[in-house]
């Protein structure tokens, strides 16, 4: 027991060593965003005018739901807009860069057979947790102080040296919280595609719990783990309490993935692996329904999952409507008719804003399916089914297609959780034909993150990763560009810059075509690609 | 004589005619030219890196020749992958399957992507081999994905089998399990291409064999013809001593295994065998013991013969 942690740092140096590029790539893109926000917030919002009106937009139930309550008191600063703005956000993408980091270095490594050939040498039992808990700590400290160093040097009106460190530290902990949990989830499941699942569906959870309880009473908020450090009232109070529940949570969690990995045999999880059939059922016959059946549970998360963001978001339709409803003045000036047009266009406009993040999930859902044709090669699924009279095209096709279709129905549920959910909770709702103008509007942007995703895996499969980069970027640049003032063309980086404000407007003919003309020719250049290419 | 070596068409079910394979700069496969003929059991020998699964991969269409002639049932590898595929069946080197499907599952499944069902045959293998069907592939050690793959392959109905190392993770029993399996689909007149590096196993089973080193062909041919390249191991006692035996042409190695050298351990050459016969006898034989040559020995010998060309010149 002594020893059990020998060898720590020999292995922290080596997975610093294998993880580097990916460490970087993080830091770049999410300092990146968080510092550049922070050194043009003055100038954007530097007019007590200018931060009136937007604190009245991010009080709205809309923007609550997506960046969290607003809490702070009149006089409103500019820091304070910042605060609110950047938390939720950063927060979310804090969890995913931990989430892959804790997985990739303790279960997949297990899954790999990588930790019994580093078991079998004079390294500790708990040397490769102990390692990862470094690098998780490493990493969230180094971006934690780039964040306060960059808002020291943006020095926002209103900020306090106390409000920028307590930023810096809310965001990099509630990360080390979630790297954490994923390290005891990773104890639980018993391999990594599991452990990644169950980590992803309960920060989803969480989430979900944090937004409803964020627009309806945010004294519940509480209960949301990863709500907690909204409630630090960063530049106003500063409280601390929430920084070390959250720290706090991920200890707990930490003692117990130790506990576990103390005592537990090597390759095995606490959710032991069930036997199954000795028989396959009819689906598996062909390699449709192979990927159908290896698939199964993931598909179904991703749809039922996202049909459940899709009524979160919602089920606050009717509040955001009650804005205009239940203004007395509004209410005199305008008419019934003109209130619910007015509240039409405000779901509608909500709908937009939803449609870039239904956009991104739907296509994530997809690409994953897609991108495992690559791995299913390099781990050597494939390597009989390509001795079987099945033709490359149909292999990869099953792959593709699959991953398309997922994208396609994922994107269907979410909005059609949000929209009829939605409209339940109206009392004028909106009419059905909104719901079919944003899901054209929006599914060929879907597409097209999806032809790429085919081009690359069939042609080009050492390029996929930049497709995440091109992702990643795409929302940030959507969403962050009215905030940091880049033009409108900034945002055209991507599909997600052209579809335009549906469903407010029609969505614009010749960019739908054009997008899925481009899925189109995608998809035949990466199948003809991966019939021309040696298989890895 | 003649008539035995004629290539015809029908009877030519493998054929490799001086294949090269480029990785960037890295060529793989330098010039692989043999073949494998109706009803045979070739052995594809050579050591790790030398280029057998290269050589196997571009059979399969898997990857794409930079040169040469590849053919099965006299069709073009990679453009006609799947109809060749229509009647190969075969397990690769290193097997891995889907974590989440049981061994049972992907046995069926592999039947009928070749649109073939499991038989009978299928149920007998799986109890030959000891496998259960219903644990998920993840929980499997190499063993048992290896006894799968050719559980799904040996109850395939095919022309031509092509095992890729298969034994490698067999215990000797299920090793044995397959070299019978194996001299069934022979007598049944399919055809086999076997790759190993475990050359006990190619001895036993092979009409030929092709030995490949670093990307080239260097030998191919039945057994009996490459034994001139290989020496008898003679573990002999005697009553006298042995001295003076390593004077003898044609003996290579001694290795005394007493002090008062009656015993010892020969590498001989067969052609030299009568006059060390005849000296063994003079000194009284009370034990003898001869092992014929394996494949190792050829190896060893072959490298031998060449690295002694390469210091001549």
């Amino acid at each position: 027991m002594r020893h059990s942690g020998a060898k720590t740092v020999y292995l922290l140096r080596a997975n610093l060593k294998q993880n580097k590029i990916k460490h970087l790539i993080w830091i770049v893109i999410l300092v990146g965003v968080f510092a550049s926000a922070a050194t043009k917030f003055n100038v954007l919002f530097g007019t007590q005018t200018d931060i009136n009106a937007i604190v009245e937009t991010l009080k709205t139930p809309a923007m609550v739901s997506l960046f969290g309550e607003f809490s702070a008191t009149k006089p409103y600063t500019t820091a304070n807009v910042f605060a609110s703005e950047m938390l939720v956000f950063m927060g979310m993408f804090m969890v995913f860069m931990n989430i892959s980091l804790a997985i990739s270095n303790t279960r997949a490594e297990e899954d790999s057979g990588l930790l019994e050939m580093v078991r079998s040498r004079t390294v500790g039992r708990l040397a490769p947790t102990y390692a990862t808990v470094i690098e998780i700590l490493l990493l969230n400290g180094v971006m934690g102080i780039l964040y306060v160093v960059s808002l020291i040097v943006a020095d926002l009106n209103g900020a306090t040296m106390q409000g920028d460190i307590l930023l810096g530290v809310s965001v990099a902990s509630i990360g080390i919280m979630f790297g954490f949990i994923s390290l005891l989830l990773a104890q639980l499941a018993n391999n990594s595609r599991s452990a990644s699942f169950m980590s992803y569906g309960l920060y989803g959870f969480f989430y979900i719990v944090r937004m409803m309880t964020d627009v309806t009473n945010p004294e519940w908020t509480w209960l949301s783990p990863v709500g907690w450090i909204q409630k630090t009232a960063i530049y106003t109070h500063n409280y601390w309490l929430p920084v070390i529940l959250t720290l706090g949570l991920g200890l707990v969690c930490l003692l117990i993935a130790i506990k576990i990995v103390e005592t537990r045999d090597i390759g095995s999880g606490i959710l032991a692996a069930r036997n199954g059939k000795s028989k396959a059922g009819k689906l598996l016959s062909s390699p449709l329904g192979l990927v159908l059946s290896v698939e199964r549970n993931s598909i179904l998360g991703w749809i039922f999952g996202g049909f459940i963001l899709g009524a979160a978001y919602g089920s606050i339709f009717s509040t955001i409507g009650d804005i205009i409803g239940s203004n007395p003045t509004y209410r005199k000036i305008l008419g019934v008719t003109q209130i619910n047009a007015a509240n039409r266009e405000l779901i509608l406009n909500y709908l937009n804003m939803l449609g870039l993040f239904f956009v991104a999930i739907a296509a994530i859902s997809g690409l994953l399916i897609i991108f495992r044709l690559k791995s299913d090669d390099k781990k050597g699924y494939l390597e009989i089914l390509h001795s079987k009279s099945i033709s490359k095209t149909r292999l990869s096709l099953s792959y593709f297609g699959v991953g398309t279709i997922v994208s396609v129905v994922v994107f269907a549920g979410i909005l059609a959780g949000a929209f009829f959910i939605g409209n339940a909770t109206l009392d004028h709702p909106i009419a059905i034909n909104y719901f079919w103008e944003t899901m054209l509007g929006f599914l060929p942007a879907v597409l097209f993150f999806i032809g790429i995703g085919i081009f690359f895996t069939g042609a080009f499969p050492k390029l996929i990763n930049a497709l995440w980069i091109y992702l990643a970027t795409s929302i940030l640049v959507k969403m962050f560009g009215p905030l940091l003032n880049l033009s409108d063309e900034t945002a055209n980086i991507s599909p997600l810059g052209w579809v335009g404000k549906v469903p407010t407007e029609n969505a614009n003919n010749q960019v739908t075509i054009f997008l899925i003309a481009a899925f189109l020719i995608l998809t035949i250049l990466g199948i003809v690609g991966y019939n021309k290419r040696d298989l890895e | 004589m003649y008539g035995i070596g004629v290539r015809t068409l029908e009877n030519q079910i493998v054929s490799l005619n001086k294949v090269e394979k480029n990785f960037g700069k890295f060529q793989a496969l330098k010039n692989v030219t043999f073949d494998v003929k109706k009803g045979e059991v070739v052995g594809f020998i050579g050591p790790n890196g030398s280029g057998k699964s290269t050589t196997i991969r571009i059979l399969l269409g898997m990857l794409k020749k930079s040169g040469g002639e590849a053919l099965i049932f006299g069709k073009d590898v990679w453009k006609d992958d799947t109809e060749v595929h229509k009647d190969i069946s075969y397990v690769p080197g290193d097997v891995y399957l889907w974590p989440n499907l049981t061994g049972g599952e992907i046995i069926d499944l592999l039947l009928r992507l070749n649109g073939q069902k499991r038989t009978k045959k299928t149920e007998e293998l799986i109890e030959k081999f000891q496998l259960d069907p219903k644990k998920k592939a993840r929980t499997y050690s190499k063993g048992n994905r290896q006894k799968i793959a050719l559980v799904a392959a040996l109850s395939q109905e095919a022309e031509l089998y092509i095992f890729d190392e298969p034994t490698s993770g067999l215990d000797p029993l299920n090793e044995k399990t397959f070299q019978e399996e194996v001299l069934k689909l022979k007598e049944a007149g399919k055809s086999i291409l076997l790759s190993s590096h475990i050359l006990s196993e190619v001895e036993k089973m092979c009409d030929r064999i092709a030995i490949i080193r670093e990307g080239v062909i260097i030998e191919t041919g039945d057994l009996a013809s490459m034994r001139h390249l290989t020496r008898m191991e003679i573990t002999v006692e005697t009553k006298t001593v042995l001295d003076g035996i390593n004077q003898i042409a044609g003996v290579h190695k001694v290795d005394f295994s007493d002090e008062t050298h009656q015993r010892a351990v020969l590498s001989v050459d067969r052609e030299q065998m009568t006059k060390i016969m005849g000296f063994l006898s003079e000194r009284q034989i009370v034990n003898l013991i001869s092992t014929p040559p394996t494949l190792e020995d050829l190896f060893m010998r072959y490298y031998e013969k060449q690295g002694a060309d390469s210091n001549e010149a």
